[in-house]
């Protein structure tokens, strides 16, 4: 064997690359004697570098760590092996990576650095040894940390003499001249080392008169005692002798007295040599007994090392008692546990060992040894099991105490860097230090929470804190209850009294909710749709039919998606973000660094503040998706939420198909003036409103979000958003006095908040609501409202009493009115101002109602990027205000037509509302609209079920940021007239002009509209179909796997047909709409206001435009996608009411000629080749088509299949739509045909997904054809023997190249895979029939095939129909 | 429906049978020219199959044929997969440009059959060496793990619905 190289610490330095050497193992002869029972293990580790112990799994930093690199060449390093000295404290070595001072080290002639061994012989410190096996881990620049796996002795040294004295060791080196009495040192103590405490520097005095205490190093050693007569015997050296002969019986001991030894002084230096012999039986002799005072009161009577002190190792109890294996409670009992570890997160504070059991290093006092990396195994001891009993995660915590001591037993074969604690403890340490373990984890995971969310945003100093409190503590303090701070007494104490110290009785923390970063959220949602679906068997349920998923509507087959609702109590799962715009999609988000989700708030009053932090404790989740998602998410790679993905760096948030979105309302919303923002001045807020005269807008339509698709030149990049209004004559003032504020809502005054998160900055000003609050709440916010009621009448009274007349509006002039309000702003944060105010009217004669049209006028409000969240605001049928400026275009009224006014960012419009003072004192009144609603969605509304619009008459008034107060007298007048002018003009149709200008500026340019009229519905939606050919539908599931293909489809306009219950009638609404179009929320299951859509002659059929407006009123959740439920739901056509799913019943081909009745059945059948197939040029006679985005070009009007099921062929007549799906137009033709065909040269380059599907190719052919007929006259049961017959109308036939083409299409239709086709039989005269309709001649081969007509048909989903024809056979 | 009619009601059907069964196929002589032997199972007369499972092996022989194994857990059929269409004498009497598609195809087949895929093969039951094999038609490689238990579902189901059901 080649000779080993000699390695120096410093070349390994030098190098510093984490480096594994194992090769010198294999020289037998230099290897110390091994028992044979460790050696199994120690073959293990061993081979670190060709097999690892186990797979490691994520670890913190690195989710897929490296083995450490092996060196190619056996390598040993020669040096000694020593105890840490305390010197080196004064003096620190820049090569030793250790801050405390507490391990082992290892030096040879060049450096020194720390140290971990495997299976430590005492009798080697301090001599000089080879090491044969070690892992090398740089730990900073300079630094490094030595694993040693095997040594021997050098070959010169001979080893270990047989009859040297090694057992004996004495504790202080090389120390004679004792001061102390030696005869005080006397006592020996025998027993099983149970715990090591953490080495501490304590203040010592030294003798009960001594004033200056001395710093003195030292740690506790619980050992368990044998009082048994050998044991306590006196004169030492017998009882040496005694014990030593007694080994071989050692079982006789019984440990069960528990003693301390305290060591101190360069006796500390012990630690590392007793942290590896925790569970031995060990003898201390030269012991002395000592009352140690830990205070005044508190004193025990320990063991304390002296000078002469000696460790004596029992030569053959070396095996460690095991660890005892007990049923684990979670109460915070003591145990034992052994793992690998998977993951150190938080600078080691976190170790995740197995699946979700974290083990808990937080008293920064505890020294983890260096070799607590990734992969390695340990063993923790004394250490206290907590169940935290989390509602959001089952999880085991291993709290380290005082009292645990971990032990590596195996060395981490991985390049996993080693943590260090920083010996310095900061204020957030000693808060997490203070609490009960499971607070602690939450705390950790909140910390990381943080960081992530708002990396780049708040500095780590402000989130973690300096000398004042981080964020993370000021947030942890107002949710953690006082039960979980725990008073800490020090390592002694804890360590003497562990059982009275609290860290044993372990709470429950079930109240605690977690932060999580946005992109966790969404894996959260996508595991808890999972686990909803398989634990309430929704997901059996409906695939015990196999149309689960599938409703009915003109025959054709479409997926429902299923939509659960959940509670953020059942989630547990506390949202933290700013609200902002999307830039994308316009939508409302509640947005932090690492990801968005589209958020409803029915009441966001329009001064939110962007900049913000809201805390969203209360709140539904809304979860849609189709149920067979479940399948293919199961595939996916789509570990369950955990905590690791928190620990760990976040990965970019990926795409789910899985629409997701929260609701909730913006009392529950909690605004965190967090310390480091400027506070939110609601006072700002409230002072754009004082004073001046502000316009009454009534908002008559939004118009929709254009969907910009990319690079669509059609469509500016900047486009405009649209809302039309009607500015209605009356205009608000407001007098003088300005706005008072009222008190913030008492509901605040409940929130106690607990001790430890006093913080003056930060402001907690709205509701935190639990169930049992209820009553208190509804208590007290009667009592807000009746507080409330007394200062509005006084104010009311005293703005009455400044107008001089209260009886009747003041007429000023000939047709101009006043009228004294008084008006409520409610600020962001719950707070309110009144002012009292006057309603003036000047354009109008308030007599003549809204008669008098010119009076009032259409304005076009226009809205660019940055003023959108304006256009989010606003609503149909609502009022606003805005303030008027002098060359403002609302009251500059010129033309007759209407006004385009531009909001830019600097315009507000506020939200009004409006009631009679006489109706305030009602506690139900819609005064109070907050609270209102409030209760409403609590109590009234289920479960599943979210409401967005409070709808109360004909005024919306979900919550408005200003409120008029009109005296009762006087309201009839005002909403009299504000009604007869909106009546009057809110069933104003636009123009032609404007509709055309309107569209194209927003719709696609290629449609056209028919004429009808618009009208508004509201109602119901049932279902929600595409229209299109369904082919795409199912290319897309079938298709998968193929995800930038899908992708390409995802991208075009659908058209739809949206099934809509209005008052007990299904009305349909067909048109074309982008899905990012909808509204969120929208689909089955939803209550909807469509306004402008378009009538369309039929009685049930509307159309959606370009300008219809879908506003959602309500979500409830849909569990069961069946039509059950809509006992009105009726397919238009009775032929196609036979194939709702209920009743299609699986069949083949073979029963078809015993069955008489014409019942659909679904068959799992392939193409076996085409019988007859005829295309035909699309003549437009200039009606509208119903799929307006992409009109087809060719039509299929005859087609015939033959199928085979495996028992029979039949023959399978299709429609169009279904012919070019059996035919696969819209799928990608293979690549491979294209390359090895003449077609290559021809359309070389090709290689867009769309322009290489058949369809393409076909509607270039049919550019020059208007027929072609193909006919089979080979093989009907073998794809490749058939004859295809490809004749054209025209005289030109095709040309070669195309018809090879079209035959390698039909070729490619008969090699496809399964599909699903719901078909029923046709008799033979049906069959005769059709063929004449679209044939001359019409060739009849009479045989025994079966014919059928295909109602629908989509690829086979192996996954629902396997678990659908195992139902069938059991069964039958 | 008399005895003949029904022993061939299957003839032109692609039977989907499991390995194991369609390897114990009755085997004799035929009086056919084409087909020299004719496969029965109970009775029935077969002549075209399906079948679903991995690619096992693979040995080509460009521009002859591709010999693959397909073992679906039952067993493994043999299938050949000829690749001869353009110089094969069977096939000069159609068209051209129809030869050379069909051709075309079976290279395509040929460069999907992987070690290790699973396929979806129809053909004819022919006989190699005494054992039954597959002359392939086509081929369709599944990507959904779950299209080989549906396979084995079908092949049940017919077996118990169809090709077991009494009559002879």
């Amino acid at each position: 064997m080649q000779d080993p190289k000699v390695l120096t610490v410093a070349e390994l330095l030098r190098l510093g690359r984490p480096l594994t050497a194992t090769n010198s193992l294999h020289s037998p002869d230099r290897a110390r004697p091994l028992s044979p029972k460790l050696s199994v293990l120690k073959y293990q580790r061993s081979k670190p570098s060709c097999r690892p112990p186990s797979p490691p799994g994520p670890t913190g930093s690195n989710p897929n760590p490296k083995l450490l690199t092996p060196l190619n060449y056996p390598a040993i390093i020669v040096g000694t092996l020593t105890l840490p000295t305390n010197d080196s404290a004064f003096a620190p070595n820049p090569t030793l990576c250790c801050p405390y001072n507490n391990c082992f080290r290892f030096s040879d002639t060049s450096a020194t650095i720390c140290c971990d061994i495997i299976d430590l012989d005492l009798r080697i410190l301090g001599k000089e040894i080879d090491v044969l096996a070690w892992n090398f881990v740089p730990v900073k620049r300079g630094a490094g940390f030595l694993e040693i796996i095997k040594w021997g002795f050098p070959q010169s040294s001979g080893g270990l003499g047989r009859c040297s004295n090694v057992d004996l060791f004495p504790l202080v080196s090389g120390s004679s001249s004792s001061s102390e009495d030696s005869s005080k040192a006397r006592y020996r103590i025998h027993g099983l080392l149970e715990s090591v405490s953490p080495v501490t520097l304590d203040p010592c005095y030294m003798g009960l008169n001594s004033s200056t205490p001395v710093n003195l190093r030292g740690f506790l050693l619980q050992v368990m005692a044998c009082e048994c007569k050998l044991c306590t015997c006196k004169t030492t050296a017998m009882a040496l002798n005694d014990s030593i002969q007694e080994q071989g019986r050692s079982r006789s001991h019984s440990y069960n007295k528990a003693w301390f030894v305290y060591f101190c002084g360069s006796a500390s230096s012990w630690h590392p040599v007793f942290m590896k012999l925790i569970g031995n039986a060990i003898t201390l002799l030269g012991l002395k007994k000592k009352l140690i005072y830990f205070n005044k009161e508190e004193s025990h009577l320990m063991y304390v090392t002296t000078e002469k002190s000696t460790l004596h190792l029992p030569r053959l109890s070396n095996n460690r008692v095991p660890c005892e294996r007990s049923v684990i409670k979670g109460k915070g009992e003591c145990g034992s546990y052994k793992g690998i570890i998977r993951g150190v997160y938080m600078q080691g504070m976190v170790v995740e060992l197995d699946n979700e059991v974290w083990l808990l290093l937080t008293d920064h006092i505890i020294s983890q040894p260096h070799s607590l990396r990734v992969g390695a195994i340990i063993s923790v001891r004394n250490v206290h099991f907590v169940n935290p009993r989390f509602s959001w995660k089952k999880m085991l915590i291993l709290g380290a105490c005082f009292k645990t001591n971990i032990i590596v037993e195996a060395f981490s074969p991985l390049e996993a860097g080693c943590h260090t604690v920083s010996q310095s403890e900061s204020m957030l340490g000693k808060f997490v230090a203070s609490l009960a373990f499971s607070a602690r984890l939450w705390v950790l995971l909140l910390i990381s929470c943080l960081r992530k969310k708002f990396a780049g945003t708040i500095s780590e100093k402000k989130i973690l804190g300096t000398k004042h409190k981080g964020l993370a503590q000021v947030y942890a303090s107002l949710h953690l209850p006082t039960s979980v701070f725990l008073s800490r007494h020090g390592v002694f104490m804890e360590t003497f009294k562990h059982n009275h110290c609290g860290c044993g009785s372990e709470l429950y923390s079930d109240t605690l909710k977690l932060v999580i970063p946005i992109s966790c959220f969404f894996h959260h949602c996508e595991a808890t749709w999972m686990r909803i679906l398989q634990l309430k068997s929704d997901c059996k349920k409906l695939c015990e039919n196999n149309l689960f998923s599938l409703q009915s509507c003109e025959g054709r087959l479409y997926d429902r998606s299923v939509r659960k609702i959940l509670t953020s109590d059942d989630i547990g799962i506390i949202l933290l973000g700013s609200l902002k715009i999307s830039p994308s999609s316009g939508r409302l988000q509640l947005v932090d660094v690492t990801g968005s989700i589209d958020v409803l708030i029915p009441d966001l009053p329009s001064t939110w503040n962007a900049n913000s932090i809201y805390e969203i404790i209360h709140y539904r989740l809304v979860i849609e998706g189709a149920p067979n998602l479940v399948d293919h998410l199961g595939l996916l790679d789509n570990g369950p939420f955990s905590c690791r993905s928190i620990f760990q760096r976040i990965s970019p948030a990926r795409e789910i198909n899985l629409t997701v979105y929260i609701y909730f309302h913006w009392a529950e919303v909690t605004c965190k003036n967090l310390p480091f923002y400027p506070s939110i001045d609601w006072k700002d807020d409230l002072k754009k409103l004082e004073g001046g005269t502000f316009h009454l807008l009534y908002v008559t339509h939004k118009f929709p979000v254009p969907y910009k698709v990319h690079g669509d030149p059609a469509i500016p990049d900047r486009s405009s958003l649209y809302v039309e209004a009607l500015v209605l004559p009356w205009d608000l003032y407001f007098v003088e006095e300005g706005l008072v504020n009222l008190e913030k809502v008492s509901g605040e005054q409940l929130e106690e908040c607990p001790e430890h998160s006093a913080n003056e900055n930060y402001e907690r000003v709205s509701l935190k609501r639990r169930k049992s609050d209820h009553a208190l709440i509804e208590a007290s916010s009667s009592g807000v409202m009746l507080e409330f009621c007394k200062s509005s009448s006084e104010l009311s009274a005293r703005s009455y009493s400044s107008s001089q007349s209260n009886e009747e509006p003041r007429c000023c002039n000939s047709n101009s009115y006043e009228i004294s309000c008084l008006v409520t702003v409610r600020g962001v944060n719950g707070n309110r101002a009144v002012s009292s105010g006057i309603m003036h009217c000047t354009r109008l004669n308030l007599n003549t109602g809204g008669s008098c049209r010119s009076s009032m006028q259409k304005v076009l409000l226009e809205f660019k990027s940055e003023s959108f969240i304006k256009y989010q605001l606003l609503q149909i049928g609502g009022h606003y205000i805005t303030r008027h400026h002098r060359d403002d275009l609302f009251c500059n009224f010129k033309a007759v037509g209407g006004v385009k006014v531009h909001v830019t960012s600097e315009t507000h419009l506020w939200s009004l509302s409006y009631a009679s003072d006489g109706v305030i004192p009602e506690k139900n009144s819609s005064y109070y609209p907050t609270l209102n609603s409030f209760f409403r969605n609590n109590e009234v509304l289920s479960e599943d079920q979210i409401e967005l619009q409070v709808s109360t008459q004909n005024s919306l008034r979900t919550c408005s940021d200003v409120h008029l107060c009109i005296p009762a007298h006087l309201i009839g007048l005002f909403e009299e007239n504000i009604k007869g002018l909106e009546e009057g003009l809110a069933k104003a149709t636009l123009t032609t002009k404007e509709l055309a200008n309107a569209s194209l500026s927003i719709g696609s340019p290629n449609c056209l509209f028919p004429e009808g009229k618009f009208s508004s519905l509201q109602g119901q939606v049932v279902s929600v179909h595409s229209t299109d050919d369904s082919s795409i539908d199912v290319l897309l599931s079938h298709e998968n796997s193929d995800a930038p293909q899908s992708r390409s489809f995802q991208r075009t306009i659908h058209s739809f047909c949206i099934h809509v219950l209005v008052d007990n009638h299904v009305v349909r609404i067909f048109g074309s709409l982008n899905k990012h179009a909808y509204p969120i929320g929208f689909g089955p299951g939803t209550y909807a206001t469509f306004h402008r859509v378009l009538e369309l002659g039929s009685k049930n059929g509307f159309m959606l435009t370009p300008v219809t407006y879908i506003v959602i009123n309500s979500i409830s959740a849909v569990s069961e996608p069946c039509s059950d439920s809509y006992p009105s739901f009726q397919p238009l056509r009775d032929v196609y009411s036979n194939a709702s799913p209920d009743t299609v019943s699986s069949g083949q081909f073979s029963e078809l000629s015993q069955c008489s009745d014409c019942k659909p059945m679904r068959f799992h059948c392939r193409v076996v080749a085409i019988h007859i197939l005829v295309l035909e040029k699309v003549k437009y006679d200039g009606l509208p088509s119903k799929d307006v985005s992409r009109p087809p070009v060719f039509d299929i009007p005859l087609a015939c299949f033959v199928l085979d099921d495996g028992s029979s062929s039949c023959r399978c007549w299709a429609n169009a739509k279904r012919a070019s799906t059996m035919l696969r137009l819209h799928e990608k033709l293979p690549q491979r045909a294209f390359e090895s065909s003449d077609w290559t040269q021809k359309w070389a380059g090709i290689d867009d997904n769309a322009c290489s599907s058949a369809i393409h190719h076909l509607e270039r052919i049919f550019k020059n054809h208007d027929r072609i007929t193909v006919k089979n006259f080979g093989s009907m049961f073998d794809s490749s023997y058939q004859d295809l017959a490809v004749s054209t109308s025209s005289d030109n036939g095709l040309s070669a190249l195309d018809e090879s083409l079209l035959k390698f299409m039909i070729l490619n239709a008969s090699f496809s895979s399964s599909w699903t086709v719901i078909a029923s039989v046709i008799d033979l005269k049906a069959v005769w029939q059709l063929g004449k309709e679209h044939l001359t001649e019409m060739e009849m081969t009479v045989d025994a095939m079966q014919n059928i007509c295909a109602m629908e048909v989509c690829y086979t989903n192996p996954i629902a129909d396997g678990r659908n024809m195992i139902q069938e056979l059991l069964n039958s | 429906m008399d005895h003949h009619q029904h022993r061939r009601r299957l003839y032109n059907t692609h039977v989907k049978l499991l390995a194991f069964d369609l390897l114990s196929l009755l085997q004799t002589p035929s009086h056919s020219s084409s087909d020299p032997i004719s496969f029965s199972r109970k009775g029935a007369l077969l002549s075209r199959a399906e079948t679903v499972g991995t690619v096992t092996s693979r040995e080509l022989k460009p521009s002859k044929f591709l010999k693959f194994t397909i073992d679906d857990g039952t067993g493994c059929v043999g299938c050949v997969l000829w690749l001869n269409h353009l110089a094969s004498p069977y096939f000069a009497r159609r068209s051209p440009s129809d030869v050379r598609l069909i051709a075309e195809a079976a290279n395509r087949f040929a460069a999907e059959i992987r070690l290790g895929v699973v396929a979806r093969v129809r053909g004819r039951i022919t006989s190699y060496r005494g054992t039954v094999q597959i002359t392939v038609s086509d081929v369709v490689v599944e990507r959904d793990p779950n299209a080989e238990t549906l396979h084995w579902l079908e092949c049940m189901n017919l077996a118990r619905k169809c090709y077991d059901a009494s009559g002879l």
